[in-house]
């Protein structure tokens, strides 16, 4: 490794670990890992049953990784993505095949430090083969100034009896410009969980596009939000669930906090194909709940304590 | 020789038009478990809100160790001593229990909060990692907040309906929460039930929001059960204040 991929390496490792990650087991080779800045490669560990390949392109990297069959791994596989200048654009067109019975967790950390104006573009092909299980954390690292625009775009297909659960987190900084569009296709008895956690502040913009579509019978689907708005921050949800298969069952459940003068819309849409499906949503935005925030107050915490309280507990 | 930790002096709450409570001169005594007692919708949970400053009274006084505390916040209230258990307990989505006992004092520690729940009958192992939400019955959640404020140590605890969704091996363990509460502080104790009765070393019968009479516990229930209960049941057009003139 050069001079300068050595100090990329350190620094984004430096700050994952500053924002609460783990780097230790990346810098210990401990697992698969994979590092990206801009649109270098700076280090790729493959192990026995996951193979890693990266690609560099103009403006990001083309990745693929492919967990082989009937690999089960404990040791989650880190990618670790980042930009660490001011300015960029970063564009990560990744294809995730999980064979048969593999199992597998991919912590994703997307590192923005000293973000200005900056673009990180993630298009994900992910394919589960039947009986496979696959956890994909996305935790993102933003600077709490600068002005960062996120597109998450995942199209994944779950093959029969496999699960597939995803969750999206911000971890520190100021959320920018998020604009996820998921798209989950479920085929018999699989199941998918989508998660998504972030705060917004100032003037940032949240939009989410998530679609589970029950094609199998008894496939499983899950889509659950939770969003805190401050400020002048706005949002946008849709959480789609199609029910084809016979007894599909799936839930969408939003939660919006809106604090200052934020706005926030949230359309829960749910389409039956099979009579015997049975697709749910909820879907609640306001302001602090209020029993909640009186609870902690009468525990000798201010108004303030409280809301950093309930907020983190939603968030976290 | 009376002592009170805490005292109301002609409490009253209207809203609109309506009155929800009057004139309530309440004496909670040092080291005292006192019982509130009356039919739902009497008034009581009502009582508790204003003590605890959720909702501010129309007029009196609220006198929380020789001070007056009725323009004070609920978190002043809580930092003086006062603290309330909810009937209906919050569901906290994404605080563990071992987080949300953690805010319970200053000298809260992972021994002191595992302490807490093996005396409300739960088991630490089994329960510091789950979450305060509806993973958690009605009845857990209840002795999770009776727990938080074991360790808070308050002057004085008001506690509503604490009893209600507690199954009867839990119970047990509840009434010794309280008697243990009971030993730092002072509790005021919404219940119905006589078993909690038991504990209490005074009650208070409230009625349409008038304090009808306070007393040694078993009398007032009695009271309670047999006279009290068919003014409002079988009568809704008994003439309260006539009672009250009979039994002064």
């Amino acid at each position: 490794m050069s001079i300068d991929r050595k100090n990329e390496y350190e620094a984004l490792l430096g700050l994952l670990e500053k924002g609460g990650g783990n780097a230790e087991e990346i810098k210990n080779n401990i697992g698969a890992n994979m590092i990206l800045n801009k649109n270098e490669i700076i280090s790729v560990n493959e192990t026995e049953g996951i193979k890693l390949k990266a690609i560099k392109i103009p403006d990001g990297v083309k990745a693929s990784i492919i967990i082989k069959e009937g690999y089960k791994e404990t040791k989650p596989v880190h990618l670790c993505f980042g930009i660490l200048p001011k300015e960029g654009k970063q564009v990560i067109i990744s294809e995730i095949i999980a064979k048969k019975n593999s199992k597998v967790k991919i912590l994703s950390h997307c590192i923005f430090p000293n973000a200005v104006h900056i673009q990180h573009i993630m298009e994900g092909k992910i394919i589960l083969e039947e009986g496979a299980e696959l956890v994909y954390e996305e935790e993102h690292y933003h600077s709490e100034e600068g002005l960062i625009e996120v597109k998450p775009v995942q199209e994944v297909v779950v093959e029969k009896n496999a699960k597939y659960f995803n969750h999206f987190k911000m971890k520190n900084g100021r959320a920018g410009k998020i604009n996820i569009d998921y798209l989950v296709i479920l085929k018999e008895k699989a199941v998918a969980e989508l998660t998504t956690k972030i705060g917004a502040k100032l003037d940032d913009e949240i939009k989410m596009k998530e679609k589970i579509i029950l094609e199998g019978k008894e496939s499983r689907g899950l889509i659950l939000s939770r969003i805190v708005l401050r400020d002048y921050s706005t949002s946008e949800f849709v959480g789609i669930t199609v029910g084809k298969g016979a007894y599909s069952k799936a839930h969408v459940d939003c939660s919006e906090i809106v604090m200052d003068n934020a706005k926030a819309s949230a359309i829960p849409e749910i389409q039956a194909f099979d009579s015997t499906a049975k697709l749910t949503h909820e879907a609640a935005i306001g302001r602090i709940d209020q029993k909640q925030l009186h609870t902690l107050m009468a525990k000798g915490l201010s108004e303030k304590q409280s809301i950093e309280y309930l907020v983190n507990g939603l968030l976290n | 020789m009376s002592n009170p930790i805490l005292e109301t002096v002609n409490l009253t709450l209207k809203i609109e038009d309506k009155l929800i409570f009057r004139n309530i001169n309440l004496k909670v005594e040092k080291g005292t478990i006192h019982a509130l007692i009356g039919v739902n919708g009497c008034g009581k949970s009502s009582i508790a809100s204003v003590l605890m400053g959720l909702k501010k009274p129309t007029k009196g006084k609220i006198i929380l160790d020789g001070e007056n505390i009725v323009d004070l916040s609920i978190t002043e209230r809580a930092q003086k001593g006062l603290t309330l258990a909810w009937q209906e307990p919050v569901r906290f989505e994404g605080l563990s229990v071992k987080d949300y006992l953690s805010i319970s004092g200053k000298s809260v520690n992972i021994d002191t909060i595992k302490k807490a729940l093996e005396s409300v009958g739960l088991i630490p192992e089994k329960y510091l990692d789950r979450f305060v939400d509806d993973t958690l019955s009605g009845g857990e959640r209840k002795r999770v907040e009776l727990a938080s404020i074991l360790l808070m140590k308050p002057k004085v605890a008001i506690l509503d309906e604490i009893d209600s969704g507690v199954d009867f091996i839990g119970i047990d363990k509840v009434l010794d929460t309280i008697r243990k509460i009971a030993q730092s502080g002072s509790v005021l104790l919404i219940t119905h039930q006589d078993e909690f009765l038991k504990i209490t070393d005074k009650a208070t019968l409230i009625c349409n929001g008038i304090i009808l009479r306070t007393g040694e516990p078993q009398g007032i229930s009695k009271f309670y059960r047999y006279e009290c209960t068919y003014c409002v049941d079988e009568n809704p057009d008994f003439d309260l204040e006539e009672l009250l003139n009979v039994n002064r």
